[in-house]
């Protein structure tokens, strides 16, 4: 019988480093332009509305805080589209790179 | 032999969604099959409707997470088509790539599943492995590695720089070298041959009839390509011929994917080398400027997607859109590839379409004249029929 041609691959691959990181002790590098936790940047909003407007999964709201008006992001509808950073006129949602957002309790999630 | 009923559903976590067949089988031999389809029935076309074309898009992404690249490129195209847009050059090349991006890891996620269910674990896992490199590549385009979000109505979300180029092409080059091997093994080793070569024949002639569509009419030498025949986004610079394979069964089904795979690094090569420099989108009104209809068929990696959206003059709504999935139109054809096989081979036959539902992980098997039921899960029939 023919040896399988895969049998050399399976050899080589025993004395290799594995493909897989062990996670929580060491994390992947995420590309630069990742869309992970998004970063509001209160200085810049206008409190204008659009991308309350705009967000494909209803997961920002205008909340009043002080005098003005700023945008509530609740993580756990948002679909990480970024079509928010997208519409803002004034670039005031920024791109994160924390991916991390699992939590214990719904109201966490919720990004002020 | 009494005739029994076999139940495969509809609950999986395996594959991708709920699915019931009921098999009436004699002895081994499947006599009969009988799907029944609708269990993640989300009301989508209607809730498309709801929103804005803008929403649109993000929620036909979701019409299915493994090829969300092309139900948005098909979206969008079928909105640029109402609203009488024309894109910029480079974003129809930009498209073409990200789109053959996310067909590479939808046929080596599918070539890894068939080998899983042959029980040849070994390759699955080399092939996951590879798939990764293709993944991380999807990340430095658009930003994320599944859903890309990256087709917008007038063009693409990003431009790509000479960087990442160089990153893609690097990648691309060592990714095509291991292809060749998986695909000299998918020739030879016995184990494959064992489990697909004559396992869910489908003739040319009963193919054409079903209306079968993609890998699975390819796979029975019907030569039927979006990309060749009516070419879309940069298809109409880069040439491209149907990979077809004459054999018919599921052996056939899987070449065709890797073939395809290979075929789909030469597009994007050919995408980055002549790609024009340019803007690569153009500003769209938010309403539709015109009342009109607007149609976008495109070659998905299960087969043939249809869009079609109506549009109203002033109206940022579309007031009807429909979808037309591949695998809708594959499951005729498999129901009849699984007739005269046997209960060993659904698993590989079902796989071999490429199915967008999970099928092949629990078994009821149910004798219809004593009403008696047992329940095993999918390693179990795995183990008992390797052999």
């Amino acid at each position: 019988m023919r040896l399988p041609s895969l049998l050399k691959e399976v050899w080589s691959n025993l004395f290799k480093k594995p493909v897989t990181v062990k996670y929580p002790f060491k994390r992947l590098p995420v590309s630069p332009i990742y869309r992970g936790k998004h970063e509001i940047l209160r200085d810049r909003c206008t409190g204008c509305g659009l991308c309350a407007k705009i967000c494909p999964a209803f997961a920002i709201t205008m909340e009043t805080i002080g005098d003005k008006v700023f945008p509530i992001i609740d993580l756990g509808k948002c679909i990480f589209c970024y079509q928010c950073e997208d519409v803002c006129p004034r670039g005031a949602i920024r791109r994160g790179k924390d991916f991390e957002l699992a939590s214990w309790s719904r109201g966490d999630l919720i990004l002020r | 032999m009494s005739a029994i009923d076999l139940i495969i559903g509809p609950v999986h976590p395996a594959l991708h969604e709920p699915e019931r067949f009921v098999f009436k089988i004699d002895g081994e031999v499947v006599v009969d099959v009988e799907p029944r389809i609708g269990f993640v029935h989300r009301g989508i076309e209607k809730a498309l409707s709801e929103r804005t074309f803008v929403q649109d898009i993000y929620l036909a992404e979701r019409i299915c997470g493994i090829c969300n690249v092309v139900h948005t490129l098909t979206a969008v195209q079928a909105i640029e088509n109402a609203f009488g847009i024309e894109v910029p050059r480079r974003a129809r090349y930009l498209r073409t790539i990200v789109h053959e991006l996310n067909r590479m890891h939808s046929h080596l996620l599918i070539l890894g599943v068939a080998c899983e269910l042959m029980g040849f674990d070994t390759l699955f896992m080399l092939f996951w492995r590879d798939r990764e490199v293709v993944m991380d590549l999807v990340e430095i385009i658009t930003g994320n590695r599944v859903m890309s979000a990256y087709n917008i109505i007038g063009g693409v979300r990003r431009n790509i720089s000479d960087f990442e180029i160089s990153e893609i092409k690097k990648a691309l080059g060592s990714m095509a070298e291991r292809l060749k091997h998986y695909k000299k093994v998918f020739m030879e080793d016995p184990t494959v041959r064992a489990r697909c070569v004559n396992v869910g024949y489908l003739s040319r002639a009963r193919t054409l009839a079903l209306g079968a569509v993609g890998p699975t009419a390819r796979g029975s030498g019907v030569e039927i390509d979006v990309r060749a025949e009516e070419p879309y986004a940069a298809f109409d610079e880069v040439p491209y011929t149907a990979v077809v394979y004459n054999e018919g069964d599921s052996w056939a089904r899987l070449m065709v994917r890797i073939d395809e795979t290979l075929e789909s690094i030469k597009i994007i090569e050919q995408c980055l080398d002549r790609m024009p420099s340019g803007p690569v989108k153009v500003p769209v009104p938010e309403a539709a400027p015109r009342t009109a209809e607007g149609f976008s068929v495109t070659e998905a990696p299960r087969g043939e997607l249809l869009h079609h959206v109506y549009a109203k003059e002033g109206e940022d709504k579309p007031i009807r859109y429909r979808v037309r999935t591949p695998t809708y139109a594959n499951i005729p054809a498999v129901c009849e590839m699984l007739k005269g096989g046997y209960i060993a081979d659904i698993p590989v036959t079902l796989v071999s379409i490429d199915p967008c539902f999970s099928c092949t992980d629990r078994v009821a098997l149910v004798d219809v004249n004593s009403g008696e039921k047992r329940v095993v899960d999918i390693f179990t029939l795995m183990r008992r029929y390797r052999k």
